[in-house]
């Protein structure tokens, strides 16, 4: 909300700046976001003295001036000829906007840095003399802005106030004034005090019934009658107030509505009552109830807007002729030939205004005020400040007194505040005294409970602080205004207890810096994708976003590899090769309940342009086997169907290394092969196990020998090695050395077998043994060949 | 009197000398004996402490001898270095080649800078919890003190989840709308339900707002929650855990400075403002001129939060805090769009 420094001296008087009142402001609690000046015709154009006068060392025409501008003397190139020092003159400070555009910079004129300038009166747009500079009058204090000296416009700061949800009392002037008055400790004038409406002598009170439906719904109608209405322009000094707040002046009545709304936070609406009256009745009326299924009403903006249950709507008895609490109706709009008005100010159920506005998409400035809650008494306040404003601006007569429909207002009720409850929850040793004066700035009553000796307070908040309910509210309000940074900061005194580990959260953390060094670089991608990505995984079911911010994140993820295969393609159009992975959340539907199940997985893909499918594959499967023997995971087979690998240990599937397929290359963009993997870590974790088990160290010698076989093309590793180690002794393991295919396609394996005896060093007869009887059984098996090394 | 001095001297000259010629002169040993002989504490400087005492002429006499020595001693120094670097030639390399480094990768710059943080709460005896990414709106809003009539509810732009089957799914009507979690703070309801006080947890997740995204708005984020429960907990305390916090991500130097604020789950409410770092507050465009930086949303946890957390607020009290992640490494890498997290971007995310 936009909040008029001049209008708010209406309210009270202000020793100190206007950046001072920001800083108290932001510290209690009422963010100021900026401050801006408005007003002023002459933003940065201040009143200078000429201290002194020298001539320019280059230039015979140009002298350099020396200028007090109030805070300093800065140096200023002029030509003018009629000055000299002791003058009072126009300064223009760099940054100044002249009437004739012209902005002024900080320049260097003929090798003389000139700080600004001073001003002529045309420059000033005051006239057309330009041979002088402006000479102001001797008394123009220095350093003043030139359109105080001047008299022109009306100097105003604005303040851009980031007001909370719960303070609906502050979206007003009055409201601001109140805060300001607490923490300035001082008091606020009331000016509706000397409010009084004249009762008129023919009140034309009978002619208006109010009919209120739900009291629920509107527990308060309160209506004025103005007739005699003449619209037309508003004054200056209004257009300039709802300017300077932001709001567009329109005629009399408009601007009178909208600034009693800013100056007290009611909103007003005001109806022509000619059009309200149904078929030339004498009387009219107004109805308040719920909308209707089917029904719909052209607003003032000229929308047509469809109604629904729920929302509220004013009635001419039987036909909607507002939305309550947001707009008016076009049909009962105030215009030129109005003569008789009927002023509104009442309160409605906020959570009805919230669905009505949220449902128009219309958040107006009287929503944004009804939704928050209204002071009981205000709609009487605001209507009695309409009234009378309307009378001295003579823009009609009040002619009836204010008509009230409203249930019995609830009596406030006590809070009950344990003083040492109040300061332990703050950390402060405020003495009961010290608080109930603190609320009393507040305008909160407090008084010590009966019941208690002295150590519990009885605190009734004022009608409309609405948000102030319990013990801790008011916590809070002492807390405020006795500023949080003068509280002195404690360290916790408690008992040491270690917190438990979080084993997931650090075994991720481990994957990640695992794949970090052996070549993997940690990806972010959206939890949320489209089409494309969800036809990777096509009958899965995806869940689905209500309200997607777009069509291409209208699903939730149900696998990490559619967004990596997005981010691969993207960053292979610059790069030779990629190692790329995400660990992160999947969602997928439960059958049996409303929450989705949530995975961990780990995902990730590898491409290198100069590297076959064979060759990657050997390398991916590497790297994991590294991050699973860094995890003791341990006894993982390897199985492979089609274009996928699966990882398992006994019956739990670990995850799967894919090979990415030629319509996902097409759909991803990608050209060159590519291999991906997608791990359910959450299992992973499971069977983490890094406790490693010592083997005794050998106490003899091994032996290491070499052999290579050529064998058939569908014997795989796995059972060859098998073969090898079944009822082989002596041999402590085998390594692949070299792989290669021939061109009939059977395959050359080269392995390194480390020989190793528990009780004797190897003789070199003895692993000829152990060789022959390998081969033979490899012979016989399968049917390998020798190759001769 | 001026004799001894100038024995000592020339004594201490001559050890220099012999320790100079005694092995291999490495770029280590030269510096040990710089230190040694040459430094503020040297040898030598000992010996000119002993001049206060001489008379103006005899001191003059000997300092010039000493800065001769001083000078002589350096030159020597710097001769025997030279000569071992010349010695070593049986293998020629160019050491200045760059170092062939095995190929590694990196880590997102969020990971890392949670990592940093878990650290510092671990050391203050906070525990690390991570729970569910979709929520109910129970767990979401309701329980956390924000009503569905709530003005404060407005707060919050939120992802709706379409429920599949939802007529077999829905026993209870309250839990009748899945949101993506909007902070992290459904996680303190979830964590109390399997503890009791006194607590102190620390959250790190993924959290959604729907909004349209700019340099500083993304609809996927990080956020940071933390929970402090136990007997006596006060503002007091929070000031303290949340200025030491800050203190050791972003140094000593810091200051903090606590406004009031409303969020609904906490009473009273506050907003946590830093020193901004990069201009030391003498104001510049990323604390828009303050010298402030918003850091934190924090307060005591209001009394419903802990009563739905089957907490007596009679006896324990606590605050929670929350803050934005990814806005804090923007500020910590001085990176100026927030969008390049998710960008997928190797050569943004190898810089870290
Ligand atoms: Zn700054």
């Amino acid at each position: 909300m936009k909040l008029s420094l001049n209008w708010l001296k209406d309210y009270i008087n202000l020793n100190i700046s206007p950046s001072e009142l920001a800083e108290k402001l932001t510290l209690s609690g009422t963010a100021v976001e900026s401050i801006e000046q408005c007003g002023n015709p002459y933003q940065q154009v201040i009143v200078g003295e000429i201290v002194e006068i020298k001539p320019h060392p280059k230039a015979d025409r140009l002298k350099l001036v020396e200028v007090n501008d109030g805070a300093r003397e800065r140096t200023i190139v002029c030509g003018a000829s009629n000055i000299m020092a002791g003058q009072k003159v126009p300064l223009a400070l760099p940054g100044a906007e002249l009437p004739s555009g012209v902005i002024i910079k900080t320049a260097e004129i003929r090798g003389q840095v000139s700080e600004g300038m001073l001003c002529s009166k045309k420059e000033l747009g005051l006239g057309e003399d330009h041979t002088g500079i402006y000479i102001l009058p001797n008394k123009a204090r220095v350093g003043c802005p030139l359109a105080e000296v001047l008299g022109v416009g009306e100097l105003d700061t604005v303040f851009d106030l980031d007001l909370t949800p719960n303070r609906g009392d502050c979206f007003s002037v009055r409201g601001i004034a109140r805060e300001v008055a607490a923490i300035t400790n001082t008091k606020i004038r009331k000016k509706l005090d000397k409010l009084q409406l004249k009762a008129k002598k023919n009140s034309l009170k009978g002619l208006l019934k109010i009919k209120v439906e739900d009291q629920k719904l509107c527990p308060k109608y309160c209506a004025l009658i103005i007739r005699n209405v003449k619209i037309s322009e508003s004054p200056d000094w209004l257009k300039r107030r709802l300017e300077a707040v932001g709001i567009r002046p329109i005629n009399n009545i408009v601007d009178i509505t909208n600034y009693v709304m800013m100056d007290l936070g009611q909103p007003l609406h005001a109806f022509d009552l000619s059009k309200i009256k149904k078929n030339k009745q004498v009387s009219a009326t107004i109805g308040v109830r719920p909308a209707i299924t089917g029904e719909s009403i052209i607003t003032l903006d000229g929308q047509n807007r469809k109604l629904e249950p729920g929302m509220v709507v004013i009635t001419d008895g039987v036909e909607p002729i507002a939305v309550a609490g947001v707009m008016g109706g076009a049909s009962t709009e105030v215009g030129p030939d109005t003569k008789t008005i009927v002023l509104e100010a009442a309160i409605f159920e906020p959570s009805a205004i919230r669905l009505s506005y949220r449902n128009l998409g219309l958040r107006t400035e009287a929503a944004i005020r009804f939704e928050k809650g209204i002071d009981w008494s205000l709609p009487e306040q605001a209507l009695a400040m309409a009234g009378q404003l309307l009378s001295e601006l003579k823009a009609g007569t009040v002619s009836s007194p204010i008509i009230v429909q409203a249930t019995p207002e609830k009596a406030p009720s006590a809070i009950k505040v344990r003083v040492d409850y109040l300061n332990r929850l703050l950390g402060t040793d405020f003495s009961r005294e010290q608080i109930s004066r603190s609320l009393a700035r507040l305008d909160i009553k407090s008084s010590p409970a009966k019941s208690d000796k002295g150590s519990v307070l009885d605190v009734v908040p004022p009608s409309w602080r609405k948000d102030l309910t319990i013990a801790a509210d008011i916590a809070e309000e002492i807390g405020r205004l006795h500023d949080y940074n003068k509280i002195i900061p404690l360290p916790i005194c408690a008992e040491v207890c270690q917190p438990a580990a979080n084993q997931p959260y650090q075994q991720k953390y481990e994957a990640k810096q695992i794949l970090k060094f052996i070549g993997y670089s940690e990806i972010y991608t959206y939890s949320f994708y489209g089409e494309d990505e969800a036809s990777f995984l096509p009958d899965v079911g995806h869940l689905e976003v209500l309200n997607p911010i777009s069509p291409a994140q209208k699903y939730l993820r149900y696998s990490l590899l559619p967004l990596i295969l997005r981010k691969a393609s993207k960053n292979l159009r610059q790069l030779e090769s990629i190692k790329i992975f995400e660990l992160g959340t999947i969602f997928k539907d439960a059958r049996d309940a409303i929450l989705p199940r949530e995975e961990t997985y780990l995902a990730g893909a590898v491409a290198d342009k100069t590297k076959d499918i064979k060759t990657l594959f050997r390398r991916l499967k590497g790297d994991l086997e590294i991050l699973f023997d860094e995890f003791g995971v341990k006894q993982i087979s390897y199985e492979k169907t089609d274009n996928y690998v699966d990882l398992m240990i006994g019956n739990n599937w670990l995850g799967q290394i894919k090979i990415l397929g030629e319509r996902e290359k097409v759909i991803f963009k990608i050209k060159q092969d590519m291999l991906l993997f997608n791990l359910n870590f959450g299992i992973i974790s499971s069977l983490i196990d890094e406790q490693k088990k010592y083997t005794v160290l050998p106490a003899y010698p091994s032996v290491t020998r070499d052999l290579s076989f050529l064998v058939p093309e569908d014997l795989k590793y796995k059972d060859l090695i098998k073969s090898i180690l079944t009822g082989a002794t002596s041999i402590s393991h085998v390594d692949l050395v070299d792989e290669y295919y021939l061109p009939d396609r059977s395959r050359s394996l080269t392995l390194r077998f480390i020989y190793q005896s528990q009780s004797q060093t190897l003789q070199g007869e003895e692993v000829d043994k152990i060789e022959k009887s390998i081969i033979a059984n490899l012979v016989n098996k399968w049917g390998v060949k020798m190759r001769n090394a | 009197m001026t004799s001894d001095v100038i024995k000592k001297l020339n004594k201490i000259y001559a050890e220099a000398l012999e320790e100079v010629g005694k092995g291999k002169l490495y770029a280590q040993r030269r510096v040990e004996l710089e230190i040694k002989y040459l430094g503020r504490k040297g040898k030598l400087n000992d010996v000119f402490k002993e001049m206060a005492v001489l008379s103006d002429s005899a001191r003059k006499e000997v300092g010039v001898l000493a800065n001769k020595l001083k000078s002589d001693l350096k030159l020597q120094l710097g001769q025997a270095q030279l000569q071992n670097k010349k010695s070593a030639t049986t293998i020629t390399f160019d050491e200045t080649i760059p170092g062939a480094r095995p190929k590694i990768g990196s880590l997102h710059p969020i990971t890392q800078f949670l990592e940093r943080i878990m650290a510092v709460f671990s050391t203050l005896g906070f525990e690390i919890v991570e729970d569910r990414e979709v929520e109910t709106t129970v767990y979401n809003f309701d329980k956390l003190n924000i009503a569905f009539d709530h003005p404060a509810r407005d707060m919050w732009d939120t992802f709706y989840i379409k429920i599949k089957n939802k007529k077999e799914k829905i026993k209870n009507k309250e839990e009748s709308s899945l949101v993506l979690r909007t902070h992290t703070s459904p996680v303190q309801i979830r964590a109390m339900e399997k503890r009791r006080p006194p607590v102190r947890l620390v959250v790190p997740g993924r959290v959604y707002r729907h909004e349209a995204t700019d340099a500083s708005h993304e609809t996927n984020f990080y956020q940071l929650e933390g929970l402090v429960i136990d007997r006596n907990i006060s503002v007091a305390n929070m000031i303290y855990v949340l200025h030491t916090v800050l203190k050791q991500l972003f140094g000593d130097k810091v200051k903090i400075r606590i406004r009031p604020s409303f969020f609904p789950f906490v009473e009273p409410g506050h907003e946590v403002d830093m020193s901004c770092i990069i201009c030391e507050q003498k104001g510049c465009s990323v604390c828009s001129g303050t010298g402030w930086l918003e850091m934190l949303g924090a307060g005591m946890v209001h009394p419903v939060v802990l009563k739905n957390m089957k907490v007596d607020p009679d006896k324990y009290s606590g605050f929670a805090f929350g803050m934005g992640v990814d806005r804090l490494i923007m500020l910590y890498h001085g990176i100026n769009d927030i969008r390049l997290s998710y960008s997928g971007d190797l050569r943004f995310l190898k810089q870290f």
